[in-house]
C-alpha cells in the first residue's frame, strides 16, 4: 500500500528529475547549440552535460550535509534568518518566471500545432489547473505520477528516433571539430540552461526516505539524461543539417512531424507531439508550483501549502502572458538565463556550498579545540 | 457528507469538460472541412500569383462520381491567393492532409516568386514539410485538370508514385518535398525538382527534372539527361538496364565521390559499386563490361550537361567537398560556379551481375 509519510523513494527523485529537466531542455537545444558551433553542436552538449554533473556533485555535497532540513532551514544556519528568506524569495521567483516561461511556450506550441484560435489565457488556466491539483497533492503523489509518466514521455521520442533513423544522414555531422573552441564552448553555455529545473534537488532533502545513495541517484540521472540529449542534438542534426535545424523553433518536434508511420493509418502525427509536450509542461509547471509555495511558506510561516499555490498561479498565468510574441519569449529567457537564472542556478549552490565548507571547517577546528 | 463532496467533484469536473468541448474555439467537425489534396501556383493574370486548389470531395467519392473540387484565385501574395480560394468555398479549407505541390513553369522562372511561394507554403503549420513538389513546363492549373487513370485526386497519385514501398518507380523519378526545397534554398539557391506534365490525350506524364538555380528555374532536363544523376545519388536501386545480349535490374548501388587538388583545379572522381540481377539474356564479362561502360557514359554525360550546358551544381558535389575535404572547400569553396565549371572529372563503376 501505499505510505502517506510526505516521503519519495530515489526511483522517484530520479524519475522527478528527469521529467522536470528533459522535455523543455531538448526540443529547442539542436537550434540553440546549432546555432553557435552548427554540426558540432552536440560537442557543445557534452560540456553542458559534464558541467551539469559538476554542478549536481556540489548540491548532492549540500543536500548530504543538512540530510532532513529545509532550503531555508539550512540556509538559515549558514547565513542567518534575513539572507535565507532573501534565498527563498529568489529561488521562488526563479522557479515562478520558469514555469512563466515554459507555459508560454506550451501555448505557443499548442497554438501552432493544435489549438490555433483558442486564447492564450484558456490553455493557461487548462495547465496551470492541472499542475496546481498535482502540486496541492503533495510530494508523494507527484513522485507515483513521475514514475508512470516518464514511460509516456519517453516512448513516443524513442519511437520516433527509432522510426526516422532511417533517414539520418550522418556526414551532415562532418566536417567535425570546424568549430572554435570559444564556439563550442558557447554551445556548451547555452545548452548548459537546458537543465534548468535542477537546482530542486536543493529542495528535496526532507522529502527522501532514504538518506543514503541520493548523490549516485542524481549524478546518475543527469549523466544518462545528458547521454539522452547528447544522442537527440546529434540525430537531429544529422537529420536536417546544421543549417536547417537553426530555422526550426523547435527541431525536435518538427522531426516528429516528418515521420511517414508504418500502414498510414495516421497521416499527421500531432497527437504523439502533444502527448510529449503535454507532460512536459505538466511535469515542469507543476514542479515549479510545488517547490516555489514551498519557499514562500517557510518565509512567511503561516497559512498551508495549497494557499501559496494558489496565489502562484494567477502570477505565473500574468508573466506568461505578457511577451508579444514567440520571438520576445526566447530573447526575454535568454536575457533572464545570462542574469537572474545563472545566478540562482549555478551562483546560489555555489555559494552555499562555499560557505558551507567554511563552516565545516570551522566546526572541525572548533571540535579540535574542544578535545585538547 | 463525503459522498455529497464527491458528487459536487464529479458535476464540477463534468460541467467543465463540457463547457471545454462544447464551447472550444478550435472546434471542427469533419463535414465543415475542405480537405486540400493539391495546391498549384502560377503566375497569375491579373495579380502576381494564381494559387489552385484541389479539394477532396467527400459525397463524389461516395457515389462514385468526381470525388474533386478544383477552385482557384489570383492574389498579391501566394498567401493571399490561398486565403481567396478559401473565400470561394463555404468550409474552411484544411491542408493537413495535403499531398502534393505543383508549380507552374512561368512562376519557376521569377526567383523573387519561386522563393516567396516555398517560404509562404513551408510556414504553414498545417502543411507537412514532406508534401512532394513537384514542377512543370506548363500551368500548374493544366496539370491539376488532368485526372490520372488509376486514381481519382491527383496529389494522391503523385505521393503514391513517390512512395517508399513502391519498388516500380522508386529508382526512376528524381524526389523532391517541400523540406529538401526549402533546405537547397536555404544552402545555395540550386535545386531539382521532378517534372510532372500532360500528353496530348491528357495523360499525366512524369519524367525529367527542373533544374533550379540561384533560385529560378534554368532548364528542365530529360530523363535521359539525368540517368547518370541517381547513380551519383544513391537511388538507382530498382533501375532496369537493358542492352542487345542482356537485361539487368539494379540491387545495389554505392557511390563513392572524392577529391583531389590535380594542376591547380579539382579533380573528382566518382567510383560507383553497383550489384545487379540478371532478368534476362546471359553473363559473361562482355556484357559486365558493357554495362560499366553505359553506366560510365550516362554518369559523365549528366555531369557534362550539369557543368557545361548549365554550369549548376546539380550534384551537390560542392556538399560532399564541404563535408569531407574541409581544407579544399576552404581553397576552391568560395567562388563555387568557377570552380565548378573547371572541374576535372573522372569516373569509374565496378558492376556485378548476379544470376
Amino acid at each position: 500500500m501505499f505510505a502517506l509519510n510526505n516521503k519519495i523513494s530515489l526511483r522517484q527523485v530520479q524519475a522527478l528529475l528527469f521529467l522536470e529537466i528533459f522535455g523543455f531542455g531538448v526540443t529547442a537545444l539542436p537550434r540553440r547549440t546549432a546555432e553557435h558551433a552548427a554540426q558540432d553542436g552536440w560537442i557543445g552538449v557534452i560540456i553542458a552535460v559534464v558541467a551539469a554533473v559538476l554542478l549536481v556533485i556540489l548540491i548532492t555535497f549540500i543536500i548530504k550535509a543538512n540530510i532532513g532540513q529545509t532550503f531555508y532551514d539550512y540556509t538559515k544556519r549558514l547565513f542567518g534568518r534575513f539572507l535565507a528568506s532573501f534565498f527563498c524569495l529568489l529561488l521562488s521567483a526563479r522557479f515562478i518566471l520558469l514555469a512563466a516561461f515554459y507555459l508560454r511556450l506550451f501555448a505557443e506550441i499548442t497554438q501552432s500545432i493544435m489549438l490555433p484560435t483558442t486564447p492564450y489565457i484558456v490553455i493557461f488556466i487548462a495547465v496551470l489547473a492541472l499542475a496546481a491539483y498535482g502540486a496541492s497533492k503533495g510530494i508523494e503523489a507527484r513522485g507515483r505520477l513521475a514514475e508512470l509518466l516518464i514511460i509516456i514521455v519517453l516512448l513516443p521520442l524513442i519511437f520516433v528516433f527509432g522510426i526516422s533513423s532511417r533517414e539520418i544522414d550522418f556526414s551532415n555531422l562532418l566536417p567535425m571539430m570546424s568549430a572554435s573552441p570559444s564556439q563550442i564552448g558557447k554551445a556548451g553555455y547555452y545548452a548548459f540552461f537546458s537543465f534548468g529545473g535542477m537546482e530542486t534537488l536543493l529542495l528535496i532533502s526532507p522529502f527522501l526516505a532514504r538518506k543514503k545513495g541520493v548523490a549516485k541517484s542524481a549524478i546518475g540521472t543527469i549523466a544518462v539524461m545528458g547521454g539522452f540529449m547528447v544522442i537527440i542534438t546529434a540525430v537531429t542534426i544529422a537529420r536536417f543539417g546544421a543549417q536547417n535545424v537553426v530555422a526550426h523553433n523547435w527541431p525536435v518536434l518538427k522531426m516528429m512531424d516528418t515521420i511517414s508511420l508504418p500502414g498510414s493509418i495516421i497521416d499527421r502525427q500531432g497527437a504523439l507531439i502533444m502527448t510529449f509536450w503535454i507532460i512536459s509542461a505538466y511535469a515542469i509547471i507543476n514542479a515549479a508550483l510545488f517547490f516555489s509555495s514551498l519557499l514562500l511558506k517557510d518565509v512567511a510561516k503561516k497559512g498551508k501549502h495549497i494557499h501559496y499555490i494558489l496565489l502562484c498561479v494567477p502570477i505565473i498565468a500574468i508573466i506568461a502572458n505578457i511577451p508579444n510574441n514567440i520571438d520576445q519569449v526566447y530573447s526575454w529567457f535568454n536575457l533572464y538565463n545570462k542574469t537572474f537564472g545563472i545566478t540562482t542556478m549555478v551562483g546560489l549552490p555555489v555559494l552555499i556550498f562555499i560557505v558551507q565548507l567554511i563552516r565545516r571547517g570551522r566546526d572541525r577546528v572548533a571540535k579540535q579545540d574542544v578535545n585538547s | 457528507m463525503r459522498n455529497k463532496t464527491l458528487i459536487v467533484k464529479f458535476l464540477t469536473l463534468a460541467l467543465l469538460f463540457v463547457a471545454l468541448l462544447a464551447f472550444s474555439w478550435d472546434r471542427t467537425e469533419m463535414e465543415n472541412r475542405a480537405f486540400v489534396i493539391t495546391i498549384g501556383v502560377d503566375k497569375g493574370e491579373e495579380l502576381p500569383y494564381k494559387v489552385t486548389m484541389s479539394i477532396l470531395d467527400a459525397e463524389g467519392f461516395e457515389d462514385g462520381e468526381d470525388a474533386r473540387v478544383l477552385r482557384d484565385a489570383e492574389g498579391e501574395c501566394p498567401a493571399s491567393a490561398m486565403g481567396a480560394v478559401g473565400a470561394t468555398i463555404s468550409r474552411s479549407i484544411y491542408f493537413g492532409h495535403t499531398k502534393a505541390i505543383i508549380l507552374g513553369a512561368e512562376l519557376l522562372k521569377n526567383a523573387d516568386a519561386l522563393s516567396k511561394t516555398v517560404d509562404v507554403l513551408s510556414k504553414n503549420n498545417d502543411i507537412n514539410i514532406r508534401t512532394v513538389v513537384m514542377a512543370t513546363d506548363k500551368t500548374a492549373a493544366e496539370i491539376m485538370n488532368a485526372k490520372p487513370e488509376t486514381q481519382q485526386m491527383l496529389g494522391m497519385y503523385l505521393s503514391g508514385f513517390y512512395s517508399k514501398s513502391n519498388t516500380n518507380t522508386a529508382a526512376l523519378v528524381v524526389k523532391a518535398d517541400l523540406e529538401s526545397l526549402v533546405a537547397d534554398f536555404r544552402l545555395s539557391g540550386t535545386s531539382i525538382i521532378p517534372k510532372v506534365t500532360i500528353d496530348k490525350d491528357d495523360e499525366i506524364k512524369i519524367g525529367g527534372v527542373a533544374l533550379i538555380k540561384n533560385h529560378a528555374l534554368t532548364g528542365f532536363l530529360t530523363p535521359d539527361d539525368m540517368a547518370g544523376y541517381l547513380w551519383m545519388r544513391e537511388n538507382a536501386v530498382g533501375l532496369q538496364l537493358t542492352s542487345d545480349s542482356a537485361t539487368i535490374k539494379i540491387e545495389r548501388s554505392k557511390p563513392k565521390i572524392s577529391f583531389v587538388e590535380y594542376s591547380g583545379t579539382l579533380l573528382c572522381y566518382a567510383k560507383i559499386e553497383a550489384v545487379a540481377g540478371l532478368e534476362a539474356g546471359k553473363n559473361n564479362p562482355q556484357v559486365v563490361e558493357e554495362f560499366q561502360r553505359k553506366i560510365e557514359r550516362d554518369i559523365t554525360e549528366t555531369f557534362r550537361i550539369f557543368q557545361e550546358v548549365y554550369i549548376s551544381d546539380g550534384l551537390e558535389l560542392r556538399e560532399i567537398l564541404r563535408k569531407h575535404y574541409p581544407k579544399l572547400y576552404d581553397k576552391y569553396g568560395g567562388d563555387w560556379e568557377k570552380t565548378f565549371a573547371h572541374i576535372r572529372f573522372v569516373t569509374k563503376v565496378d558492376l556485378e551481375i548476379r544470376h
